[in-house]
């Protein structure tokens, strides 16, 4: 797995360099913008990490870069920056998805908790993602009537109902369970079950 | 039935024979001395009003004449000539006198009422002309036909034209001044009166002495003549007096008097009457152009009355003075409102030079030239500012000049409101620009504040870790202390936007200084049931001070008590401002409040930058404050743990006192 960036947007120079300095020194990897648009550029939704980006920027704002990246599916948890009582731009910055918001100026104890939080966050999300899209895999392997017969195993019915409902003998059945059970690798039922319902809650349509 | 309402034909017929009764009645009366039994009569009042009908209706008239005519031969006269002349002679008559309808109505356009010299001039030129051409042409015909010798050419053309003529004379300017108002209102239009009555009666006292007395016993008619000029007098009389219209009566009655006088007072050839017809021909032209003149001359007396009237009355209630005077500034005349501007009793500046109103006269010219907004003087001698537009004109080579002047004494007034309003405006938002520029840098302030707090929290990182080179935590910083530098830049651009040469130190009342922070806090402080009080102790010398920073200061004590009170939800609400002397050369202000106060541990923050206890204070306020105080030589402080309320102090420097023997 790759190695986590901390991607820092800030239009002021000293800010910036700042920031960076801080994250660097708290061992994260930086990459440093100064403005939206070279860091959409670079942008790679293959990399993991999470964007710190102030809220006041000429030309593109944190926020328009915070629509953008939810326009094209990126997954990358967002901390804007955002001056001392700007309580609107806040709200509308967590409305529109941002993971936290801290005020400048800013305790850097603060700033890391928050850093540490969105990458740990993207972390297990990359993790589940990662583990499900095994399973979809393995998956993938099954033939459409070992499909069926896991379908309706998850479902809790019992080899008998199944046999019935596929119009099988039920020792037929009991051969295509095992088949399923090895090729998902699952040891047990509450095992194969987990499975399915990881796989639903990440991507229903393939349920 | 009124003429008005008939049908067009109907009317036709009904005007025509109307006239043809009036053509036959007068064509009986006057067929008298007839010249060889034809229609050659010393008076001829038929074609008068031929010709009044011609003129009011029209050239196609001229058919009804011809019918008159025919008729007039046929009955009166017992057809003196045969059908054949008689038709061709009442042709040429009508369309004579058409024609003359024509050239007077269309080419020359008189006004067929006679309201003008001009027109009865025409009427008469036009006439003796007709006639004389009328009169020949007919002479003529009569010869043409063997009816007349040659020989008798001149005598019938003069009897001829001359009947015609005073027939014209006589009954067209009567008809065509009397004639619609008779149509209109029958019965004569005539007022009666002791003067007409006389003026009747001397008509008639003359023609008796002319025709009745017996002067010359060989009964020859040479007296008559002699006499005749005594005619002019009761008709001068009557044109003087009455005008057109009363000259048209009494040449009428002269006229038809002197007929029957001929007719009953002597025996007198046709030769004699066309004479004396001659003499009345005179007459008749000279009165009635006498008449028209004076009725002329009236109407012309009335519409400039009328139009002077007027100008009168705009003159008199025109708003603004209006003065005319003579190039030296002489003053002419003036209308009341001048009067009543410069507050002189009516007819007081007549005669009197411009220069009493206007000091700054110099010369009408230059004062027509120059106009504009200047000081006039009034009566009793106080100024009032006045807007004057002189323009010149010349009434018979004289020079005039009209001067308009107002006042705007008025309009000075609003206009200085107006700019004193803009004063206090911009006092106003020069204060809250202050409010502005403090919030802006606020913002731009956190920016090296957090890239400070950044680089020394890397330090202390590096520092933590014990392995960091020594350079490594130096570079960093160093870059804090580069932002440090860079967040008291911001700060001294703050200093110099509030010094910015515009400290301008006056002497400046404390009781001023209050004035104006009531009034901002005012409002603000009544919607949050805050009571504000002023107390000033004894009186008190003015300062010397910047009065807008000054009252920023106060302002922002207040502002601060308002805030904190609207915070703590106290029962009792109030703010107390007051000024005291503070030994010999400073004036203490205090602010003091029922809020929750100070405490002994914040009041050492109260004056750094950026610390507040505002939701969403700046921190810069009191930092401010002080500065400006101190610039000022004075001291500013708080009280902490007052039991009643938050109490800030702040000195400000007295106005030197001028000694004048030294100064």
């Amino acid at each position: 797995m790759l190695e986590p960036t901390v991607f820092v947007v800030d239009d002021d120079d000293a800010l910036r360099d700042s920031l960076s300095l801080l994250v660097e020194t708290a061992g994260y990897k930086v990459e440093t913008f100064p403005a939206g648009e070279p860091f959409l550029d670079a942008f790679d939704p293959e990399r993991p990490g999470c964007l710190l980006a102030d809220v006041r920027m000429p030309g593109m704002s944190g926020l328009d870069l915070l629509r953008e990246l939810k326009r094209w599916g990126a997954t990358l948890p967002v901390i804007v920056i955002t001056g001392h009582g700007d309580v609107a731009m806040a709200v509308s910055a967590l409305k529109d998805g941002a993971l936290d918001f801290i005020e400048k100026p800013f305790d850097a104890s603060v700033l890391m908790d928050s850093i540490r939080d969105a990458l740990d966050r993207q972390d297990r999300d990359q993790r589940s993602r990662l583990e499900a899209q095994e399973i979809l895999d393995r998956m993938d392997t099954l033939t459409p009537r070992e499909r069926e017969v896991m379908d309706l195993v998850v479902a809790g019915h019992s080899n008998k109902v199944i046999a019935g409902r596929l119009d099988i003998s039920t020792r037929t059945v009991e051969v295509h369970r095992a088949r399923v059970m090895e090729k998902m690798r699952a040891r047990n039922l509450s095992e194969l079950v987990r499975m399915a319902l990881k796989v639903e809650a990440r991507e229903p349509a393939l349920a | 039935m009124a003429v008005e309402s008939m049908t067009p034909a109907f009317r036709a017929v009904v005007v025509s024979a109307a006239f043809l009764a009036a053509y036959l009645f007068l064509d009986q009366i006057s067929f008298i001395y007839a010249f060889h039994k034809f229609n050659i009569t010393p008076w001829n009042p038929p074609v008068g009003l031929a010709l009044a009908c011609l003129l009011l209706v029209g050239p196609r008239f001229a058919a009804v004449i011809v019918l008159g005519r025919l008729l007039g031969d046929l009955f009166l006269r017992d057809m003196p000539t045969p059908l054949m002349t008689s038709g061709l002679g009442a042709g040429l008559i009508a369309g004579g006198y058409a024609m003359a309808a024509v050239i007077l109505r269309r080419w020359i356009g008189i006004d067929l009422r006679l309201s003008r010299s001009r027109d009865m001039l025409w009427l008469i030129a036009v006439a003796l002309v007709t006639t004389m051409v009328v009169a020949c042409g007919y002479v003529l015909l009569l010869i043409a036909f063997d009816l007349l010798p040659l020989d008798a050419f001149l005598k019938a053309v003069t009897r001829r034209w001359v009947g015609d003529a005073i027939g014209i004379m006589t009954i067209t300017p009567f008809l065509l001044a009397h004639g619609p108002a008779l149509l209109s209102r029958p019965g004569m239009p005539l007022r009666l009166s002791m003067e007409k009555l006389a003026q009747a009666t001397s008509v008639v006292l003359v023609l008796w002495v002319i025709f009745g007395i017996d002067w010359d016993e060989s009964g020859a008619a040479a007296v008559e003549f002699q006499f005749f000029y005594l005619l002019f007098l009761p008709l001068i009389w009557i044109a003087v007096r009455t005008g057109l219209t009363g000259v048209a009566i009494g040449v009428l009655g002269t006229q038809v008097g002197l007929i029957i006088a001929i007719r009953t007072l002597g025996d007198y050839s046709g030769t004699t009457v066309t004479a004396l017809q001659m003499l009345m021909i005179t007459l008749a032209v000279t009165s009635l152009l006498l008449g028209s003149i004076v009725s002329e001359r009236r109407r012309t007396e009335g519409l400039l009355r009328d139009s002077e009237a007027r100008l009168q009355a705009l003159v008199r209630t025109a708003p603004d003075g209006i003065i005319t005077a003579a190039p030296d500034g002489t003053i002419a005349t003036l209308n009341p409102a001048a009067e009543h501007l410069f507050g002189f009793a009516a007819g007081e500046l007549v005669g009197q030079p411009a220069a009493r109103i206007l000091p700054q006269f110099d010369g009408m010219r230059a004062l027509a030239a120059a106009g504009g907004e200047m000081d006039a003087r009034r009566h009793d001698g106080s100024a009032v500012p006045v807007e004057v537009t002189v323009s010149e004109t010349a009434v018979d080579g004289r020079h005039l000049f009209i001067a308009m002047i107002r006042d705007v004494s008025q309009r000075k007034q609003i206009e200085a409101r107006l700019a004193q309003k803009q004063a206090e405006l911009a006092h106003v938002s020069r204060l809250s620009l202050m409010g502005e520029m403090a919030s802006a840098l606020a913002h731009e302030i956190n920016q090296p504040l957090s890239a400070i707090a950044n680089y020394t929290r890397v330090c202390q990182m590096l520092l933590d870790s014990g392995k960091a080179a020594p350079e490594r935590i130096r570079e960093t910083m160093d870059k804090a202390v580069h932002q440090a530098e860079r967040a008291g830049e911001i700060i001294r651009r703050l200093r110099e936007f509030l010094g910015k040469g515009e400290t301008q130190f006056a002497v400046t009342p404390v009781e001023r200084i209050f004035e104006e922070v009531m009034d901002l806090s005012r409002t603000g402080a009544a919607q949050a049931g805050i009571a504000l009080k002023v107390t000033v102790d004894g009186h008190l010398p003015p300062l010397f001070v910047d009065n807008i920073q000054t009252e920023q200061v106060l302002l922002n004590l207040v502002r601060n008590s308002m805030d904190a009170l609207v915070m703590s939800e106290h029962s009792r609400r109030e703010v107390v401002l007051s000024a005291q002397r503070d030994g010999p050369d400073f004036i203490r202000f205090t602010v003091r409040d029922t809020g929750p106060g100070i405490s002994r541990d914040i009041v050492d923050q109260l004056f750094t930058p950026f610390s507040t206890t505002k939701p969403t204070g700046m921190g810069l306020g009191l930092s401010i404050s002080r500065s400006i105080v101190e610039a000022h030589g004075g001291r500013l402080w708080a009280e902490p743990d007052q039991p009643a309320g938050a109490v800030f102090h702040f000195t400000l420097p007295i106005a030197p006192v001028l000694d004048e023997q030294h100064a």
